[in-house]
This record gives structure tokens, sequence and C-alpha cells, in this order.
């Protein structure tokens, strides 16, 4: 990272645990020196060794899909917990963990050291390319406006009127922390619309870092995760706080 | 192996008794007197008739190993160095396999991401330790040649001394 460049700033906030939050999704993305043998062989030692915590299994093959042309991407291999709210996705150079049903980081962070413990050998690397956590939460809008349930600074020309009604809109900002970089993409999703209005506002922040040594995935997206709640508080009107409520502080 | 193969040769071919049992190597021992059983890797049972060894497969089909003392000289022995070798040959060959294919991917196609330039630094670094472009034994022969030309350099001091031969 350039000296020069400026870091996100938001204000600093605690992390506080509240009693709902609007994560509709969290991922964490371990990239690894790809394993050629993945291509095109079943991963036999990791659907063993998962089984137990994700025991349903399935293969995925995605396809790109070009002018007039559809190349084959890589397998992806799938392991759902039983109560499918928890999926770990294998490919030949990486390895995720998602759930729909997020509430702690810590046991988040479990999960993921769990995973690391359970098929970090079969990686065969003492390092990841990159590391990445991401949390896409959907603020449900109640009234189907934008307007106070959004920190006004995102959604000044929304706000504005000047461009009419909206029947989607989307925007994404990149920069920089003191661990790596973030993508921050927020907007109005289509599938969100009711009789044309939004339900729902997305906002979604993706953190990540290139070249993290195995044992310090953990502290990093421990990082990500503290960043993240600061950033978060920032995006949110008065609308949101007050749905939120206070909080309980971490201990 | 050497040692092996000299307690192999050691049983007798003319004895009607049950020969000494044969050292084949640590993944093979024959534990008992004639006609019980022991232990060969892959072949399970072990017989003994006539002074030759008998070593049938699980499934007791006919591809038995037939071994006696006349032969034992002729069977590559298997002992541990050997199954080291023959492990460290496969992942030779699999390792230069998955790097041959990354380099083909490198030069062939037009994105090498991230994820395949790493492994394939780790593969290089992995051939490169496994394939030492100087070997050990390199370096013991570089090591005699030196100890012979030091050799010969005294013995020529030597003569040019004793004939007055001096460099002045």
């Amino acid at each position: 990272m350039n000296n020069n460049m400026r870091l996100l700033n938001v204000p600093t906030e605690e992390p506080v645990r509240y009693s709902t939050n609007f994560i509709q999704t969290a991922v964490c993305e371990l990239r690894f020196p790809i394993l050629l043998e993945l291509e095109d062989k079943s991963p036999v030692k990791f659907q063993s060794a998962l089984k137990k915590r994700y025991p349903f299994y399935s293969k995925q093959q995605g396809i790109s899909l070009g002018a007039n042309t559809a190349s084959p991407l890589a397998n992806r291999y799938l392991f759902e917990s039983k109560k499918k709210n928890w999926l770990v996705t294998l490919s030949p150079s990486s390895l995720a963990l998602e759930t729909s049903k997020y509430t702690l980081f810590k046991d988040f962070s479990d999960r993921i050291d769990g995973l690391l413990n359970t098929v970090g050998g079969f990686l065969d690397t003492d390092f990841f390319t990159r590391v990445g956590l991401r949390y896409i939460n959907a603020i449900p809008l109640d009234d189907y406006l934008i307007d106070g349930w959004i920190n006004p600074s995102l959604i000044t020309p929304v706000n504005e009127g000047v461009l009419g009604s909206l029947s989607a809109f989307q925007s994404e900002i990149r920069g920089y922390i003191h661990e790596g970089d973030y993508t921050f993409r927020h907007g109005v999703d289509t599938n969100t619309l009711k009789n044309g209005n939004p339900t729902a506002y997305m906002l979604d922040f993706d953190y990540y870092s290139e070249g993290t040594e195995f044992d310090n995935v953990l502290p990093l997206i421990e990082k990500f995760s503290h960043q993240n709640f600061s950033f978060f508080r920032w995006t949110l009107g008065e609308k949101a706080k007050e749905t939120l409520g206070e909080g309980i502080a971490k201990k | 192996m050497m040692e092996n193969m000299k307690s192999v040769g050691e049983s007798s071919t003319n004895t009607k008794s049950a020969p000494p049992l044969p050292v084949i190597g640590s993944n093979i021992t024959p534990i008992t007197e004639e006609g019980s059983k022991s232990h060969f890797s892959g072949q399970k049972d072990t017989q003994v008739s006539n002074g030759v060894w008998f070593f049938y497969t699980s499934q007791g089909q006919k591809e038995s190993t037939r071994l006696n003392s006349d032969l034992q000289q002729e069977i590559p022995i298997i002992n541990q160095t050997m199954l080291d070798e023959t492990q460290s040959h496969n992942e030779i060959e699999d390792t230069n396999e998955t790097r041959i294919a990354l380099l083909a991917r490198k030069y062939a196609e037009s994105q090498f991401s991230q994820e395949e330039s790493a492994r394939l630094d780790i593969l290089t670094e992995k051939v490169r330790r496994l394939i030492p472009s100087i070997t050990d034994k390199d370096r013991e022969k570089m090591e005699d040649l030196n100890s012979r030309l030091t050799t010969i350099s005294t013995v020529n001091n030597e003569i040019r001394r004793k004939y007055s031969l001096e460099k002045n």
C-alpha cells in the first residue's frame, strides 16, 4: 500500500451484540495455491473429514458464458450442515465458509478454526493468497422509503429526488484499511422491489488481504470484523439504529 | 540390501527339512516353520515344500512367488530403502507432472491466476529440493577427485625433490 493512501476513516465504535441483526449472509473465503487434482477428481478426503459437521455433499459445475461461447469453470464442491444454514464451498483454489444464520462473530470464527483444523492440512500450503470476510446486510425498509434508514451521505442523489423513482440503484466503493482493502457495495436490487417500492436496502461489506500466513487467518478476520462494525454503524440511518437498539457490550 | 542378500544365500538347497527362514527385507517376515503362515505385504500365505518357500497372494492366485536359495539371488530384494526410493520417485514424478501442467497453462493461456502462480513457485522449490542440480553423490565424487589430486600433487612434489627438479 502506498504511504499516501488514505484509509477508511469512519468513527470508531466498540462492537456490541444486538438481539437481532440485518446480516443476510456472512462469508469467509480463503484462497490458496491451486490444487490441480481438485479440477478433475472428487475431494474424497475433504468429504470424509467434513461429513460429520457438514453431511450434505454436492458438486457444482459452473459455466462461463461469452459471446457465442460457453466454457466450463472449475468444479465447486459444496458441504452443507444438517440444518442447511452453514455451507462450506471448496474449489481448486478456494475454501469458503458461508452462513445465512449469523449470530456471533465468535461462533463464526470457531467454525473457521474448526475448518482449518479439519482440512487445512490437505491444502498443502502454509499461507493463503487471499483472505476475505464479507457481510451482506439487508436493511428492511418497513415504510418503503430509503430516507431515514441509510446514512444520508450515501444516498444524496436518491433523496434529492432529481433521479425520479428508481427501479434499481447500486453503488460500489473500493478503498483501503490497515489490514488490506475493502469493497463496499450498497443499493436497492430489483429483486427487493414490491409493487415498485423498495423493501430492503443492501449493504455489502467485503474486506480482504493478500498473502496471509496460515496462523494469522483468525486474528486477521477478527480485525476485519471489528472494522466492519464501525463501518456498518456509519452507514445506518436513525431508523435502522432504532430498530437495532442499544445492544449489549461484548466482553 | 547386500546384507539381506547374504542372509538369503545362506539357506541350503539340498536339505529336505525346511530351510532357514529367508530374510527378504523389513516388509517380509516369515515367522514360523514349515506350513505355517506369515505376511508378505500383499502376499499373505507362506508354505515350505522340499526346501522351497512359496508365497501366495491373499486370494491364493497362481502368481505366487517361488523362492529357493538358487533363485533368491535373482529376485529383487524389497526392503524399506527401495520402498522409500519408489515413494520418492513417485513424489518427484507427481511434482514434476503438476509443475509442467502449470507451466503449460502459464504459457498457453492468457490468464494465470495468483493461486496458480503460487503453486508453481511451491512446486519449483520442491523440485529443486527433490532433484538438486548437485547431489550428495556428486559432492562425494568431487571430494574424492580433490583428494586424489592432492595425493598426485604430493607424489609429484616428492619426485621433484628426489630428483632436484624443484621450481625456482
